[in-house]
């Protein structure tokens, strides 16, 4: 399947915006490594080295008010959407200062509604019917705005998946589905689940664009996703993205990874390194100096931030 | 233009539409969304809200439970207040992630203290031969899922009032309408304002040897029943629950420890229905009024037979009702 | 029709419950007319129920010891010359000892298991027949369980039954050193007319008598022989005033209006072993001080004899009340006899320090003084209306 037309030129600053907070997921994800070797941690985390391209580069495309629906792994599509590291790490480590209020570990539930981050929910699939919720909300509304699902190759199994893409691509709704395909559920490869691994193939059966992208690289993403977007608040309805990205570390921190390949390797392309081609100078040293002083500085402010008190367990049940 | 006492002969679903029409009317952020929906609706409580309102917030969907559970939190999060009528009660275990994990946890896990509207309409409950895939009770499972609020109307009063209670409301409600009380009538409030608050019991009939706690379509067996009783010197008292989530306990108790004695009566089957919860606590709350073990009344554990003649023999009956009470008198 | 006639607690003026203590006639044993058949205890009074024609008591249906309404029936019996083999058929049709007065009888119930009867003692298996709300209840009000029988379900304890245990007074298991009383019905009713007597807003008055010329009086009297009680001379003077200018003080209190009576239905409090009794003296007023004297020391033998017929004790509209004949109690404020409004209580005569003119100047003598208590309901009387009654009573027992 070959992509639409798409522009791929990369408006001025975009590139060191995006690799300034691709900087500081990474600055995240090498401490999560270290901290869940060296300290206890509550719960899994799942790491995202490797796949940041992604979220950095699909948020670069959104508004402030778009719908963000992510799950998986890391925080790029946090970090990206414009949430700070400090109730990221907060809820990681489960105190107060966490976004939650402390209650977040392996399965981050981080959100702010006032940046679009709606939040995450821990069953796989969960995603699809509620940005096809805010993205009926937004056309009943003719806001405007635009809602993103994030979801892993695997997820696209899930019932969900369907029911929610006939409906959105049948109303014509602002939703765009974006597929992060790193062709493993856990440790089981992608073929041995699913009759292709292109995700992207599905499109032709909704009668919508599919897209695939290079997903190590972030002006490609941002440009499949800045399409998506302009096709969906045009009143076009939805796209299938679909970027191929590789998971560098295991499933969860800890994980063995026996499933690998010896020579899996090889070719990786590490997003960072995709992305500072396109800076000039040491704009890309700077900028991961200022990441890596921004996140020890949140990690500290975490680490002595209190845990929070049995009061918590009774918040948020209910409203008024 | 109604004033406040004027009324209307009408049936349970078409007053559970009136209260949306009515809601509509004033809160542009509802719509109404569920299979048949814009064509009136399967059991006619969507007739006529898309001659007013139009397709854009009047929508059918296609046969996919999940999604149009999910759409209703994923829209209440972005600020709607949708109005998801899942066509049968069963479906709520199709949608099951969706009501029971996103609507009732997502505001909890996230740390959100926010407003979040949502009416999952579930009509349960037998209605003559639908079978057991059609005819679930399953209103126990919001009991059980903590971050929801559930409701069951008996009449068509509370139905219309209910309902737009639950649209003010800032939390989910699962709003079970009842199948077998669909076309029952009664005097509805025209008035727009009349609204039963969640949480309050009704007491149906006031009574000092017994208390019968009972919900949607138990209510009118049960107030039957007591007519019988009556006339053999037993005096029941009916609590009509209208609410589970939150459930009226003062009330419950407070009848409890006037009569002694207790039972529940509801169509969901018996092992671990809301009887369940209902009697473990008023026997932790009320131990000591009470003059014997607290019975319940309710469906056979079974999966309910298509036929419509064995599907009457698994529901509690007028008769059996009564019987339970001599039985509670007698012990 | 059956030669068995029943035999019937009679009506006794105003009583409701009889307890029957004691039969005086075996069964099948005959009797004449007066016989007393047996003993029954009322709230006012212990009296014999006679016989009223000579007859045989076939059957006693109602045991010693239970309590009864009047009018209940309580044994069966036959006129003298009745026919014996008449009576025994009649016995036989009559049923089964414990028989209950002839009705239908109850249709058997269809097929219900029968009801387990719950014993009486509990002991830890009947545990389990106790509910949380008896065992409650009996925490609560210190009732005995082992020491009732159940009016619920198979005979087990309810509720009830220990409500009513708690409200009747309990034999109570006595501790060292200390022997319990049980209340007697008699007893029992007069705490029930005192506690509703003390709700009645009363105040009493005071005033001190010179006995002196009452004494005189007396003497003269006896001589004449015409012997006549202290008290009697005192409750003459006190009818006259009330059967004539202080008719308001001989009057019964309603909250429509007060009843004054012409008469006087003088009450005399007399003391016996089993409480205050207060037999009465209708139209008092007409009797002189030996007449009057002697109708008090008969009524007070009855009483404490038993003899006294039930309507002796009611109707009455004044009461005296003479504690001074037991001790030299210094004063005798009482409880009203509801709904009279008046009580005069007489206390100890005592020889008293008086202050006396004589020759334009005052001197202390030694004079037989009484100083009696009125105590009146106040919603009725006024101070001024009881000082007026006791000035007027002062007056007259000075001047005899």
């Amino acid at each position: 399947m070959t992509n639409p037309p798409m522009d791929e030129a990369l408006p001025e600053g975009v590139a060191e915006e995006m690799f300034g907070r691709m900087a500081v997921t990474r600055a995240i994800e090498r401490l999560m490594a270290k901290h869940t070797r060296e300290e206890r941690f509550s719960g899994w985390w799942h790491p995202g080295e490797g796949q940041e391209a992604a979220g950095i580069g699909a948020t670069a495309a959104l508004q402030r008010d778009d719908y963000l629906w992510y799950q998986g792994r890391g925080c790029s599509w946090a970090i990206g959407k414009g949430m700070a590291p400090g109730p990221i790490l907060g809820d990681l480590l489960g105190k107060t200062t966490g976004a939650t209020g402390g209650k977040g570990g392996g399965v981050p539930h981080w959100a702010d509604y006032s940046i679009g981050v709606m939040g995450e929910g821990a069953t796989l699939g969960s995603v699809f019917p509620l940005a096809g919720g805010s993205a009926l909300a937004s056309k009943i509304r003719k806001d405007g705005r635009v809602s993103l699902a994030d979801f892993g190759d695997g997820t696209s199994a899930r019932g969900t998946f369907h029911e929610t893409l006939v409906h959105a691509a049948a109303w014509k709704l602002p939703l765009i589905y974006f597929c992060e395909n790193n062709g493993l559920l856990v440790g089981t490869r992608l073929e041995a689940v699913n009759p292709t691994v292109n995700i992207a193939d599905y499109a032709a059966g909704y009668h919508i664009p599919g897209i695939t992208v290079d997903g190590q690289d972030a002006a490609a993403v941002y440009a499949a996703t800045r399409y998506a977007v302009d096709r969906a608040r045009a009143g076009k309805g939805p796209t299938l993205i679909e970027a191929k990205v590789v998971r560098r570390l295991g499933h969860y921190a800890g994980d063995p990874q026996h499933y690998r390949r010896p020579d899996e390797f090889d070719d990786y392309r590490d997003p960072l390194d995709v992305l500072a081609a396109r800076l000039s100078g040491n704009t890309a040293a700077r900028l991961i100096e200022e990441a890596d002083a921004e996140v020890s500085a949140a990690y500290a402010e975490a680490l002595a931030a209190p845990s929070p008190d049995a009061s918590i367990l009774d918040r948020n049940l209910y409203h008024g | 233009m109604a004033d406040g006492n004027d009324t209307q002969l009408m049936g349970y679903n078409a007053a559970m539409g009136l209260a949306l029409l009515e809601e509509m009317r004033r809160d542009e952020t509802i719509f109404v969304l569920g299979q048949g929906v814009a064509t009136g609706g399967w059991f006619g409580a969507e007739k006529g809200l898309v001659a007013e309102f139009g397709t854009d917030r009047v929508i059918d969907s296609g046969i996919s439970e999940a999604f149009e559970a999910g759409l209703a939190a994923g829209a209440a999060i972005a600020g709607m207040k949708p109005v998801v009528n899942m066509g049968f009660g069963d479906f709520a275990l199709i949608a099951g992630d969706e009501i029971y994990h996103k609507l009732a946890k997502w505001r909890y896990m996230h740390g959100l203290d926010v407003p979040m509207t949502a009416v999952i309409i579930f009509p349960i409950g037998t209605m003559g031969g639908a079978g057991p895939e059609h005819s679930s009770c399953t209103e126990v499972l919001g009991m059980h899922f903590p971050g929801l609020k559930v409701v069951v109307p008996s009449s068509a009063t509370d139905a219309k009032g209910l309902m737009k209670a639950a649209l003010r409301e800032p939390n989910p409600v699962l709003f079970h309408s009842v199948q077998s009380l669909g076309w029952s009538r009664g005097e509805v409030p025209l008035d727009p304002e009349f609204i039963i608050p969640l949480g309050q019991a009704a007491i149906r009939r006031a009574g000092r040897q017994m208390t019968i706690i009972t919900y949607g379509s138990m209510v009118p067996r049960a107030m039957e029943a007591a007519e019988r009783l009556a006339a053999e010197g037993i005096d029941a008292e009916i609590i009509d629950l209208r609410t589970l989530v939150p459930l009226d306990w003062d009330t419950v108790l407070a009848s409890v420890r006037k009569t002694h004695r207790a039972m529940v009566v509801h169509e969901a089957a018996r092992t671990a229905g809301p009887g369940a919860e209902i009697a473990a606590q008023i026997q932790e709350r009320a131990f000591f009024d009470l003059e014997g073990p607290i019975l319940r009344v309710a469906a056979r554990d079974v999966p309910l037979p298509q036929h419509s003649d064995l599907e009457a023999m698994c529901i509690p009956s007028v008769d059996d009702i009564a019987a339970a009470a001599r039985k509670l008198i007698e012990t | 029709m059956s030669v068995l006639v029943d035999l019937n607690i009679p009506h006794m003026g105003s009583v409701e419950n009889a307890k029957l203590i004691e039969w005086r006639v075996a069964e099948g044993g005959a009797f004449s007319a007066g016989d007393i058949l047996y003993e029954v205890e009322t709230d006012k009074v212990a009296t014999e129920v006679e016989a009223d024609a000579a007859g045989i008591l076939v059957r006693q249906l109602a045991s010693e010891g239970d309590e009864h309404k009047v009018g209940d029936r309580v044994g069966l019996w036959a006129p003298a010359g009745t026919d014996a083999a008449a009576i025994a058929s009649a016995l036989e049709a009559f049923g089964a000892r414990d028989a209950a007065p002839p009705v239908a009888p109850a249709p058997a119930p269809a097929s219900v298991a029968p009801a387990q009867p719950i014993a009486a003692a509990v002991d830890g298996e009947e545990r389990a027949q106790l509910s949380p709300l008896v065992r409650k209840l009996a925490r609560e009000h210190g009732v005995d369980l082992s020491s009732l029988a159940g009016s619920g379900p198979g005979g087990r304890i309810v509720g009830e039954d220990v409500l009513a245990a708690a409200s009747k007074p309990a034999a109570a298991p006595a501790a060292e050193g200390v022997r319990a009383v049980p209340h007697s019905l008699r007893r029992r009713t007069i705490a029930k007319r005192m506690t509703e007597a003390a709700a009645i807003p009363t105040l009493t008055a005071d005033m001190q008598i010179d006995l002196t010329a009452l004494l005189a009086r007396r003497t003269a009297d006896n001589a004449d022989g015409r012997p006549a009680s202290i008290m009697a001379y005192i409750a003459v003077a006190a009818c006259s005033l009330l059967a004539g200018k202080h008719g308001g003080l001989n009057a019964h209190y309603t909250d429509e209006a007060l009843l004054v009576s012409e008469g006087v239905n003088l009450g005399v409090a007399v003391d016996t072993p089993d409480g205050l009794v207060v037999p009465v003296i209708r139209d008092a007023q007409t009797l002189d001080a030996a007449a009057l004297s002697e109708r008090i020391a008969k009524a007070a033998a009855s009483t404490r004899t038993g003899d006294l017929a039930p309507s002796a004790l009611e109707g009455g509209t004044f009461t005296l009340s003479n504690p001074g004949s037991l001790g030299p109690v210094i004063r005798a404020e009482a409880l009203l006899v509801a709904p009279q409004v008046a009580l005069l209580g007489l206390p100890g005569i005592v020889q008293a320090p008086v202050a006396v003119e004589r020759d334009g100047a005052w001197q202390i003598e030694a004079r037989p003084v009484v100083r009696p208590s009125l105590t009146f309901d106040h919603r009725a009387l006024d101070g001024g209306t009881v000082i007026a009654f006791l000035n007027d009573l002062k007056s007259a027992l000075e001047s005899l």
